[in-house]
């Protein structure tokens, strides 16, 4: 059976609270460890807020066009899934961080033009049915999404959207939406490491670089449920492909020294592994002698851009075994169903080669267009529990 | 009770018509979310004014204090921590200075630049009199850190997102403009006096003309050795005017978020003591016997003597006790004292050594020889330090050379800023080489004889301004640093 889900609906969606207006608060001064904060001297203060309102603001809008087909077969059996989107999403609402020298430091914009297509795949079957009372479900799912930023309003082709001074979250015209953005090392054409002929250490790029967003290539998750007169069991996994993310804790780690790249060679000065120098303009010349010291390199110059790492993931997201007790043991209790039976969530999870520093999911920008930001979060929790059901 | 069909078809009625009413009158304004009730749209300007000030003082106490306490050579980086490591290598980066710009930016030069608004209100050009001396000195104070800066096209909200950096020669005669434009509105009689909440004078306008005028005799002579005539010329017609006797400063309290912004960064970082004595400042005061060594800096009690490390030396651990910088500057973190430290936006000191140098340079007539006691003089008075022979020793040794007369004045005013105006010592020292006892700071990773000149460019800058004009090296010189 083949259905076919129309095309073209617009979906609207508004501003967050007091977007339209610029206000004056409280003053108080962050200096960075130490603030200032008013009253001062039982003095009361109040400065003009940082952020720019805009009365002007239009809702976003999406126009969604979607196909799909469904299919089962061998009577319900086996199901496939399939659709393919397009979605473009206009007027984004966002407080957009802009240059101090304006006098604030934010400016709530409706921002241009973002595209997302894809496809959706899903399969579902069951292999064994048994006469005994035995089933076993299989099933999986596999998205693949690509979002460009096409156009940016007012005449500017990029715009931050999140992250922090030094490694910003951005919009960019022909990248994808949530690219970061920031120093990282220079590389010759060869793709060799620049050092500085004064430290040994990798120069930086003068200007910041397009680092990969966190959205990723592609999505899929599968599982399995069985079930045995009684007894259920259950298993999920997912993955995420492709993504990247900033990991905080992995500058901390490499700033206090507990990351373990810090420690290799024993920490003593070596030489960059596979550098160059650039000994005349654009002439680069390989480096075999001189050393840096990692202390100086992990402490104050390694850039941004190099706590940006690859968020890929698989995850043993679901565990569940559970027991339906027997109707018959329940005839002289108040209860018509009572089920047991135990579960884990979030029970193992294996990283990109390069990432022992965090989850990847994690993030602390919240629900916002700030993804994909580990900024020194909380570790993921892996849960156990006990679950009893009943029913009058 | 069975309702008849009529009642309750009433009832209903009575009741729809209810909620209809209810919500056509009440729910508009109740799920109004574009006002917001919590934050107001105005505020009335006395309101703002301390916020400019504090704003101002936070940069210059905190940020401003520790680079220039450290690059002036009066405070090195402790052995035992290592927050500022890389301040001592003259390795910062663009990172570290976000906050301070955004701060002298987005809260001081905007907050005056809405009270520069009113100025044309009798109640308040009193209030934009001050406000002008403080956007000249808020400049100043950027200009003097970064060089070059939005001036022209800066403070205009989205009228300009991106402003373009006006060269430090405009921003400096933008710099007298403004205060010429404060001192026209200066009227100590008017009824409309600020009060308790101009924090550095109480709303005294005749301090206000004595600061605007010593503050362009501080400009005038920053620019002197780039462009001797301009000096000359703004510095003449100051004759006979008068002068700060008293020190411009924010005081502070030791009420949590009220503290001296040094001592309040120390706390943040746990109390954490990372500033100690440098040995370029200490060991040249101890050699003249100066009674303001013991004050400034801490003595090891043990020994009763300020026991300084060499600058940069942190990667050394010293054989002994060494000493931090007292209570009295703010730097000491475990002595609650530390935050009664007050923030000297320019002091009567530096006042008189300033009058010093112009009669010195020709500019102005007096007699530069008292003036420099005096101002030798003003910096004991203020924290109330017995002098002892140290004065009339020092004022004894009065030099007979025009240069070597600067130098003496410069190397004076050096010793009375120990670690309460950081900034502006390092920033004479750029400007005339004095005083001429700097050593390498041991930490260095630039060449030899190189030296911090400016502060760089923030990130927010250079990610976010369009028409950002790209880094300068930390040592490129300003502007108006001709000395070699």
């Amino acid at each position: 059976m083949v259905s076919y889900v129309p095309a073209g609906r617009q979906v609207g969606n508004d501003a967050p609270a007091y977007y339209l207006r610029t206000y004056y608060e409280k003053t108080d001064i962050a200096g960075g460890f130490g603030n200032t904060t008013f009253p001062l001297n039982d003095i009361p203060g109040f400065t003009r807020g940082n952020r720019i309102g805009n009365p002007d603001l239009k809702p976003e809008i999406t126009t969604a066009f979607e196909v799909g087909a469904e299919l089962n077969f061998f009577e319900n059996r086996a199901s496939v899934d399939f659709s393919y989107y397009r979605n473009k999403s206009k007027d984004q609402i966002l407080p957009v961080p802009i240059a101090p020298g304006t006098g604030y430091s934010s400016k709530v914009l409706n921002t241009g033009e973002v595209e997302n297509r894809g496809i959706e795949l899903g399969v579902r079957g069951t292999p064994i049915r048994t006469a005994s009372g035995f089933t076993l479900e299989l099933y999986g799912t596999y998205t693949k999404n690509k979002n460009e930023v096409i156009d940016i309003a007012g005449g500017v082709d990029q715009v931050t959207v999140g992250g922090i001074s030094a490694l910003t979250i951005v919009a960019a015209k022909g990248q994808p939406y949530g690219t970061f953005f920031g120093q990282t090392i220079k590389r010759d054409p060869q793709g060799r490491v620049v050092v500085s002929a004064a430290d040994g250490m990798p120069e930086l790029t003068d200007r910041a670089q397009y680092l990969g967003s966190y959205l990723p290539k592609w999505q899929a998750s599968w599982g399995a449920n069985m079930s045995y007169k009684g007894f259920s069991f259950g298993i999920l996994f997912d993955t995420k492909q492709g993504n990247k993310f900033y990991s905080r804790t992995k500058d901390l780690m490499d700033f206090v020294g507990t990351a373990p790249e810090t420690a290799e060679g024993g920490r003593d000065p070596r030489v960059w592994a596979n550098s160059v120098i650039e000994t005349e303009p654009g002439k680069f010349t390989e480096n075999t002698s001189l050393t840096y010291d990692p202390n100086d390199w992990f402490t104050s110059k390694i850039p941004s851009g190099l706590h940006v790492i690859d968020g890929s993931y698989i995850r043993l997201r679901e565990l569940s075994l559970s027991y339906r007790i027997p109707k018959y043991l329940l005839n002289r209790t108040p209860f018509g169903d009572a089920s047991i039976g135990i579960f884990g969530n979030n029970l193992a999870l294996w990283t990109a080669k390069e990432n022992v520093y965090a989850d990847p999911e994690v993030n602390s920008g919240g629900a916002t267009n700030e993804q994909g930001f580990d900024f020194t979060a909380q570790p993921s929790l892996r849960n156990y529990g006990v679950n009893l059901r009943v029913s009058f | 009770m069975k309702l008849t069909s009529k009642r309750y078809i009433a009832k209903s009625v009575a009741a729809t018509l209810a909620v209809l009413v209810l919500s056509a009158s009440g729910c508009k304004k109740f799920l109004d979310v574009n006002d917001n009730p919590n934050l107001p749209e105005q505020v009335d300007v006395p309101l703002i004014l301390p916020s400019a000030q504090a704003a101002i003082g936070h940069v210059l106490g905190n940020h401003f204090q520790i680079y220039g306490s450290i690059w002036g050579q009066y405070w090195t980086q402790s052995p035992y921590s290592s927050q500022y490591k890389s301040i001592d290598q003259y390795q910062p980066s663009s990172n570290n200075f976000d906050r301070p710009w955004g701060i002298l930016y987005n809260d001081a030069y905007e907050d005056l630049e809405i009270i520069l608004g009113y100025k044309g209100q009798e109640k308040y050009k009193q209030y934009a009199a001050i406000a002008f001396m403080l956007k000249a000195y808020d400049l100043q104070v950027i200009t003097d850190a970064f060089g070059d800066a939005p001036l022209t096209e800066a403070g205009l909200g989205d009228q300009n997102l991106s402003p373009h950096y006006d060269s430090q020669q405009q921003i400096y005669d933008s710099i007298f403009s403004y205060i010429d434009q404060g001192q026209a509105l200066i009227d100590n009689a008017s009824p409309f006096l600020p009060g308790a909440e101009d924090l550095i004078f109480g709303g005294d306008m005749d301090q206000w003309t004595a600061f605007g005028n010593t503050l362009k005799l501080r400009a005038y002579l920053r620019i002197a050795l780039k462009d001797p005539g301009k000096a000359s010329a703004g510095i003449q017609a100051l004759q006979g005017e008068p002068f700060l006797t008293e020190d411009a400063k924010i005081s502070y309290t030791q009420t949590g978020g009220n503290q001296n912004p040094l001592n309040a960064e120390m706390i943040g970082l746990g109390g954490t003591q990372n500033l100690v004595a440098s040995a370029t400042a200490v060991n040249q005061m101890k050699a003249l016997n100066d009674p303001r060594v013991n004050v400034f800096y801490r003595r090891v009690p043990a020994t009763g003597i300020v026991t300084p490390v060499p600058q940069g030396s942190f990667n050394t651990t010293p054989d002994e006790t060494i000493s931090t910088p007292s209570y009295v500057v703010g730097a000491r973190a475990s002595d609650p004292l530390s935050a009664l430290a007050p923030v000297k936006f320019i002091s009567a000191a530096e006042s008189y050594f300033l009058q010093a140098e112009a009669v010195v340079r020709g500019y102005l007539t007096g007699n530069a020889q008292t003036l420099y006691q005096e101002g030798i003089t003003a910096s004991f008075t203020s924290y109330g330090i017995e002098p002892g022979t140290y004065i009339t020793d020092v004022v004894a040794t009065w030099p007979a050379t025009t240069e070597q007369q600067i130098n003496a004045i410069i190397t004076q005013k050096y010793f009375a800023m120990c670690g309460n105006q950081g900034f502006e010592a390092w920033t004479e020292w750029r400007r005339t080489g004095y005083p001429d006892f700097f050593v390498r700071s041991q930490a260095s990773v630039l060449g030899a004889g190189l030296f911090p000149q400016r502060m760089l460019y923030p990130n927010t800058e250079i990610t976010r301004n369009g028409n950002f004009p790209g880094l300068e090296t930390v040592t490129t010189k300003m502007w108006w640093d001709v000395k070699d």
